[in-house]
């Protein structure tokens, strides 16, 4: 049979492997990044499988070549990274913002995943991809063009190709379009929501004679119109591709009248040229190639029933850096997971593949969603990372991060902060981790609904979290000691948290309007309104989530943040005052931090007991947990070490908000107290002031004895669980104790397991 | 960005008065400051002096009356009543501090804005305080209340979002920016109904009425002031818009010259479309605005709406409750006469 024949006469470095037509599983239309991980990865599985494209390999492509840690990643373990040979090693992200100079953001060091990307030309990667599928049992077509999709009874079962001239029918189960942005296929299936006129494009070159380019990554945003009047939605490149040369380019997000990618390149050459040194020389290497750009994302536009959709043709690309090769790789993982899981060997009716839907949804959702909305409506977000670009509050910092690293975003806020203390929780008895899911399930679901950009808050899906030391947990260990199986726990233990996470937005208010960066007075503080407006959003929802409790918790939770309310304005009114006293200061922390631990733990309490002693027990361990958790801060803070639950609890010498260390010193610190003191006085400190303000302070002991005070909280703590129940939960609730002020978690879980229980 | 509903109604309040012709109502609305100062119960004087600031400074009370007034056939001096009452201009206060802190506004009720006074940090603190304040006091009259007024503050919150998200959007539809405004000004005025007539223990079909009444009304009032805006005397004339303009939030007005195949409107979109707005490109861009049709044909819809509000109260019994419910939808167009 001539199909038979000609089935492997492409394929690469294996032509022993020959597909029958019989177990043909899945045609994969396309051999870019998203085809051959899908291939890849299908026949890993022992899936046959056959990998189509139009071109031959190697062969060249417009792109930026820039790949992410998580592109890294995902390339070590389909065992490619090592086939790529000497390639340019990338520390982070330098971002230049119009007018605001610049800033870089290097790629975060965690647990799965390597600290540094890689700038790969596309020639040399895709053909080590393609190959690697091969070499793992995948047949490859080159040259073989795919003109339509062939359907079955409202279902895709293969494909029509056009082969050295002539045509011909494929059929399999599953067909996997991995086509590229213009994707023919996702047309033809009615899955692509942008119209070709209004798609996006990028044009890129590589340039030689380059001088001073670093180990970081470029990007230039927004770009203007020549005539400098109108923001475009664009962006600019400069991707280091080994010495002296590199990647450069520009996007534009979708046709803007007037002006072509062309000419725009030109223009951000010319300015490159002007303004920076480093490109004065520059010349270029080949030609310039362009290709088009897709932003439109959708779970519901990437399957079809026998078909999914992956990669560029899904719209899987960053509308703020342009990235997309980490998606396709990951998209790709997904379909061949998806179809290995679905498809019974031997099947032939269309396999039921809507778990790729739900788990496109569950990785992508938020960041594609509210990109593909900003990509339309760019001016808003450039002129919120504008107004934020130098700003270091909690909210801002989180917010480029998402903008720029939406992988990484899960990491570096909130849960970065936070230790995993799951050793101390213990493994019998208590089903803590999966209830923490069920929490971040419901904050997720409770956000996405109305502002999917928020989904990005939650923690990342990346990795094992482990058991975070977080209000929820608090609550459902109190939870716990009563009657575990009250079912508001979750809702209540997610209310909470957003609760927590609009005190944390609001806290990046500003005092002045104008910043403090120069940005001119009358102008929009966006930081600003970004700041109230989601700090009240996620208040009201913490509210909405809290009625499922019923009343009496939301009562609880507005108390909390009333007194923590109080707490901050009374920190705030008394910043700079050297004449605080250490009980003033103590109060004002019984308000301030006590009540964000007392709340998860009366709630919990409360919801799972009939017991009032037993409730009102547990509000003063959390109480008191609270005071000798902030204490024990201020003195780490000053004996050196990072704080732990950053600007929630952190005090701030530089702001005039003084912790019980400092006040300590001030009062019984005897010749070192003048010193302080005077320097307290200063306008600015320096950071070298700070440092010796630092040593000062511990000089005196007072980091010492805010400790021992801190212990003696810990101690009120464990005396409060006396009243409570014995048990999983109270032995839990009683390690912390120790945890708050030590602030170490002890590495052998079992070992203290059999000790401690 | 600018809550424009808000900074007419405040200003335009005083001559507001008369719309309210039930005598108990009025009378009950006396004792709602004893219940507003005693919701904050902050320890810290300066706190307490934050919180009260705005209301100390007064207003008419639109909202509580309207609460009050909604609730019909329940004696007004019900405590359940008065507290729900205080939660809704708490809430109302609440939304007013944040909003100057997000527009920078210089001032509030006649004098320096909290903002001005304390900073914006102390401001949003108070703010939420307020918030929190209205909460604790709301859930203690139950799940309903509790409910209607969760609602409410997450319709406030997701409105807000909603134009920020869409500041600089030239092409926002009709209907989304009238979305938009039910959610972030409309729901201000259908919370005081729901609340009344639930209180009140009226029928559904009163409380649907009501609801209705409550939406409208608040389009009416939100309509008319983005019309007077731009058609008052020329030193006063689109001094809000202007700043909206500037900030990317586009009132109806100005959507709609947007929207035209006009030379105006082709204009206008280019005006607007720039990175940065000149003063005499914004002097330009309301030139084009006020010259057009679209002022007359907000104002136009605004009077719709009243009417449609009015309406709304068909089913109600005759009485000085509904009498003044007609006189409130009346004055929401009749301020500038």
């Amino acid at each position: 049979m001539d199909l038979l024949d000609s089935l492997s006469c492409d394929s690469l470095n294996s032509p022993s492997h020959v597909q029958s037509e019989m177990n043909l599983e899945v045609i994969v239309v396309g051999a870019g990044p998203a085809g051959s991980s899908t291939a890849y990865h299908l026949a890993q599985r022992g899936r046959g499988v056959l990998l189509l494209d139009q071109q031959s390999f190697p062969r060249d492509k417009a792109c930026g070549d820039g790949l992410t840690p998580s592109a890294v990643s995902l390339l070590a373990e389909m065992g490619v990274l090592e086939k790529l040979g000497e390639a340019q090693k990338i520390r982070g992200l330098r971002v230049f913002m119009r007018g605001k100079g610049s800033r870089d953001f290097e790629y975060p060091v965690c647990r799965d995943q390597p600290d540094y990307g890689l700038v790969v030309p596309r020639k040399k990667l895709d053909h080590a991809l393609c190959q690697r599928a091969v070499a793992a049992g995948a047949d490859m077509w080159e040259r073989t063009r795919v003109t339509d999709l062939l359907w079955t009874d409202g279902a895709v079962t293969g494909v029509r190709i056009v082969r050295r001239g002539r045509q011909r029918e494929l059929h399999a189960p599953v067909v996997v379009a991995a086509d590229g942005a213009s994707s023919r296929l996702a047309r033809q299936a009615g899955l692509v929501e942008t119209s070709p006129g209004a798609q996006g494009y990028a044009i890129r070159g590589y340039y030689t004679g380059l001088e001073g380019l670093t180990d970081m990554t470029e990007i230039y945003m927004p770009l203007m119109d020549p005539s400098d009047r109108y923001l475009l939605p664009s962006y600019g490149w400069v991707f280091p591709a080994g010495p002296g040369c590199a990647n450069v380019g520009v996007g534009l997000f979708h046709r803007s009248g007037g002006i072509t990618i062309r000419d725009l390149f030109e223009q951000f050459l010319e300015a490159l040229r002007e303004q920076d040194l480093r490109f004065r020389d520059m010349r270029l290497r080949g030609t310039w190639q362009g290709a088009p750009l897709r932003f439109d994302f959708a779970p519901e536009r990437c399957m079809a029933p026998g078909m999914l959709i992956a990669g560029d043709a899904a719209g899987l690309v960053s509308p703020f850096t342009g990235e997309g090769i980490s998606y396709a790789l990951e998209s790709g993982k997904l379909a061949a997971e998806a179809i290995d899981r679905n498809l019974r060997p031997g099947m032939e009716e269309t396999p039921d593949l809507s778990d790729y839907g739900i788990l496109m949804e569950q990785q992508y959702t938020g960041y594609f969603e509210a990109g593909r909305r900003s990509a339309r409506r760019y001016l808003l977000v450039w002129h919120l990372l504008d107004s934020t670009f130098h700003n270091e509050r909690p909210l801002y910092s989180w917010c480029r991060r998402a903008v720029l690293f939406p992988e990484g975003v899960g990491e570096a806020f909130p849960s970065a902060v936070l230790d995993d203390v799951s050793p101390l929780i213990g493994r019998r008895g208590l089903r803590v981790r999966e209830d923490l899911l069920a929490v971040g399930e419901i904050l997720l679901d409770t956000v996405r609904r109305d502002w999917p950009f928020l989904a990005r808050l939650s923690a990342s899906r990346r990795g094992d979290p482990g058991i975070p030391f977080r209000p929820a947990l608090l609550l459902l260990l109190a939870g716990y000691s009563g009657d575990p199986r009250q079912p508001h726990l979750i809702s209540a233990a997610a209310a909470v948290e957003l609760g927590y996470l609009a005190v944390l937005a609001h806290m990046s208010v500003e005092g002045s309007s104008d910043g403090g960066h120069g940005s001119d007075k009358g102008q929009a503080n966006w930081g600003n309104m970004a700041a109230v407006m989601l700090g009240d959003f996620l208040l009201s929802k913490a509210h909405e989530l809290s009625l499922r409790a019923g009343c009496t918790a939301s009562k609880m939770i507005a108390e909390a943040l009333t007194r923590a309310c109080e707490g901050q304005v009374r920190e705030l009114l008394s910043a700079h005052n050297l004449e605080q006293t250490e009980a003033e200061r103590l109060d004002i922390i019984a308000l301030k931090t006590a009540s964000l631990f007392e709340l998860p733990c009366r709630l919990g309490a409360y919801l799972s007991s009939v017991c009032s002693a037993h409730v009102a027990a547990l509000a003063t361990y959390g109480h008191q947990l609270g005071i000798a958790f902030q204490l024990a801060d201020d003195a780490l803070e000053l004996a050196g070490q990072k704080s732990q639950l950053g600007p929630l609890v952190r005090t701030d010498s530089k702001a005039g908000i003084y912790g019980l260390p400092v006040l300590w010193a001030l009062r019984r610190g005897k010749a070192s107290a003048r010193h302080v003191r005077a320097l307290l006085c200063r306008d600015k400190l320096t950071k070298e002031e700070l440092q010796t303000l630092s040593r000062l302070v511990r000089e005196t002991g007072a980091v010492d004895a805010t400790f021992e005070i801190a212990r003696e909280y810990a101690r009120r703590a464990q005396g409060a669980l006396e009243a409570v129940p014995a048990g999983a939960a109270r032995s839990a609730l009683s390690r912390l104790t120790e945890y708050v002020v030590s602030r170490k978690v002890p590495d052998s879980p079992d070992l203290m397991e059999a000790f401690m229980q | 960005l600018v809550l424009i509903q808000v900074r007419g109604i405040e200003t335009t309040e005083g001559r507001g008065g008369e719309w309210l012709v039930c005598p108990t109502v009025r009378a009950a609305l006396a004792d709602l400051d004893v219940v507003l100062k005693r919701a904050i119960v902050a320890t810290d004087a300066q706190l307490r002096e934050m919180a009260l600031q705005l209301i100390r400074r007064g207003g008419k009370r639109l909202r509580p009356a309207l609460l009050l007034v909604a609730a019909q056939r329940a004696t007004p001096e019900d405590p359940r009543l008065l507290q729900a009452a205080a939660a809704v201009e708490l809430l109302h206060n609440a939304t007013l501090y944040h909003d100057d802190v997000m527009d920078r506004a210089p001032s509030r009720r006649g004098a320096a804005s909290v903002n001005v006074l304390w900073g914006n940090e102390l401001a949003t603190l108070a703010g939420t305080y307020l918030f929190g304040r209205a909460c604790a006091l709301l859930s203690e009259l139950g799940d309903v209340p509790n409910q209607c007024f969760s609602q409410a503050s997450v319709d406030l919150c997701t409105g807000q979002l909603l134009e920020m998200e869409n500041a600089f959007n030239l092409s926002l539809t009709e209907d989304e920016h009238l979305g938009i405004l039910i959610r972030k000004t409309a729901t201000l005025f259908v919370l005081p109904c729901r609340l009344g007539s639930y209180l009140g223990g009226l029928s559904p079909i009163d409380d649907a009425a009501l609801v209705d009444y409550g939406r409208h009304l608040g389009l009416a009032f939100q309509l008319a002031d983005d019309a007077l805006d731009l058609a008052g005397e020329a030193s006063q004339m689109g001094k809000a818009t202007g700043t909206d303009l500037r900030e990317g939030v586009y009132s109806l007005p100005v959507l709609r010259v947007l929207c035209q195949e006009t030379p105006a409107g082709k204009e206008l979109n280019a005006l607007l479309r720039q990175a940065c707005l000149s003063s005499e490109d914004m002097q330009r861009a309301l030139d084009l605005i006020r010259r057009s049709e679209a002022v007359a044909e907000t104002l136009t819809l605004a009077r719709a709406h009243a009417e449609q509000a009015q309406e709304s109260l068909d089913g109600l019994p005759h009485g000085s409750a509904r009498q003044s419910l007609m006189r409130l939808a009346e004055f929401a167009i009749t301020r500038a006469e």
